[in-house]
């Protein structure tokens, strides 16, 4: 997660989605198991984050025009 | 055969004339000509054959100034009109003989009423006319402008009622553009004089919006010249609507009957035309507060529908997040059961041959190198026996 910035929601999603599937493979590389829950658990965080911050960005603008 | 002298044949017709008419008698008759000298005033009276108009009759009478200067103001306030020639009149008279002027008719009261009656006659008569010629209502068909500001007014220019009639347009403040006709306004000549000056209004270059005619005011004046035929007709027919000023305080004429609206007096005239600016000016001020109205109203329902629509915005996005959170939480903690950090956290290890997990013991020989991690740190070590 060095580039956040760059990463869209979208993109973050579709990482995750494919690190959890190949955690859930049997015969998944345990070597790289750590990294890539490691990774996936950032990915999680940081779709969090983008969501709270979509919704905090939505309410704000959704007041500002309530108060008009 | 008898001779007499011209003064002894006069003598003899002026005591057989006053033999024969003890009395007063009532005479019906027209006025022919009529002339006020020295306060007398000297009539030509006629009979005309009603069909032909043939004469077949005239006589000379006088009213003495005396008497004149009474039966005058009676008949101009009964009858509403002036005497004068072309009126039908029932006079009281003394037929006189006089040897040296001859025979003369002495009038000692007139009765206004049967005037008035011939007169009413004759203005049935011209009400028929109009009607069967089919122009009697023509003029009050016409469709009347809704702001009529462009005004042909024929009328006197020194009329008091001219002069009122200016005065109070010009208060009202609305920018009529009038333009005087000048016309003799009342009398035998008025006719002929306005419908002239309806000439020259139809046949300006500049358009108008409405006919005005109106009248004097002041004293009563003889305006039986409004219920003549010609006038009534050119009313009746002409282009633009005609309003009627007239100013009189008895009945209708047949100028008020053809005319599009008929009012009393110069200054109604007026009065009407501001109204109707002012009714229109009401009218805009109304419409422009209820369009002000609709627009707020407007405003107010979008606002509403536009608070609602940020309420269900809020909602969806909410629920949107809660979707995703959702599945976040359904991601983590699908990662978590798949850490194998968490079964090296209750003391288990992992076991590694050339990278892969040792999960069966038959995978492996004496003498292999495997790699095993524990939940801090990891060590290598050399396979020496396998126990299946």
């Amino acid at each position: 997660m060095k580039k956040k910035t760059e990463l869209s929601y979208e993109q973050a999603r579709e990482e995750l989605d494919i690190l959890v599937s190949s955690l859930e493979q049997p015969d998944a590389d345990l070597g790289m198991i750590s990294a890539k829950v490691k990774r996936a658990l950032e990915l999680v965080s940081y779709c969090r984050d983008y969501l709270h911050q979509v919704q905090e960005d939505a309410e704000k603008t959704l007041d500002s025009n309530e108060k008009e | 055969m008898e001779r007499l002298d011209l003064i002894d044949l006069q003598k003899r017709l002026e005591q057989a004339v006053n033999d024969a008419f003890k009395e007063p008698c009532w005479v019906r008759a027209e006025i022919n000509r009529m002339d006020v000298r020295n306060g007398h005033c000297h009539l030509e009276l006629v009979q005309k054959e009603p069909q032909t108009d043939r004469l077949l009759a005239k006589a000379q009478a006088v009213i003495w100034a005396g008497v004149f200067s009474m039966l005058g103001p009676f008949f101009r306030t009964t009858a509403g009109m002036e005497l004068r020639a072309g009126l039908q009149v029932l006079l009281c008279v003394e037929p006189r003989f006089h040897a040296l002027y001859g025979m003369s008719l002495v009038v000692s009261d007139i009765d206004p009423s049967y005037t008035l009656g011939g007169l009413e006659m004759e203005r049935r008569k011209t009400l028929e006319r109009l009607e069967k010629e089919g122009i009697l209502n023509m003029n009050r068909e016409l469709p009347f402008p809704r702001l009529p500001r462009r005004l042909a007014v024929i009328s006197s220019p020194t009329a008091a009622g001219y002069q009122d009639f200016t005065n109070h347009l010009e208060a009202s403040s609305f920018g009529f553009i009038l333009r005087l006709f000048p016309a003799l306004m009342q009398g035998s000549e008025a006719p002929e004089s306005i419908i002239k000056a309806m000439e020259q209004v139809a046949d300006a270059s500049v358009p108008f919006d409405l006919l005005i005619l109106i009248r004097g005011g002041g004293a009563v004046a003889d305006l039986h010249c409004y219920d003549n035929y010609d006038l009534a007709a050119h009313i009746a027919q002409f282009p633009l609507p005609v309003i009627t000023g007239i100013g009189h305080q008895r009945d209708t004429h047949i100028a008020d009957r053809v005319a599009a609206l008929s009012l009393k007096t110069p200054t109604a005239v007026a009065d009407f035309l501001a109204g109707l600016m002012e009714q229109e000016e009401d009218s805009l001020i109304q419409l422009s507060h209820r369009l002000e109205r609709a627009v707020h109203n407007r405003i107010s329902r979008e606002k509403q529908d536009l608070l609602h629509m940020i309420k269900d915005i809020k909602g969806a996005v909410r629920w949107l997040i809660q979707q995703h959170t959702h599945t976040l939480d359904i991601l983590e903690e699908r990662i978590r059961k798949n850490n194998p950090l968490t079964l090296l956290e209750k003391g288990y290890s992992l076991t590694l041959c050339a990278g892969r997990t040792v999960r069966d013991a038959s995978a492996l020989k004496a003498g292999d190198k495997v790699h095993t991690v524990l939940r801090k740190g990891a060590f290598d070590a050399t396979v020496e026996n396998i126990e299946q």
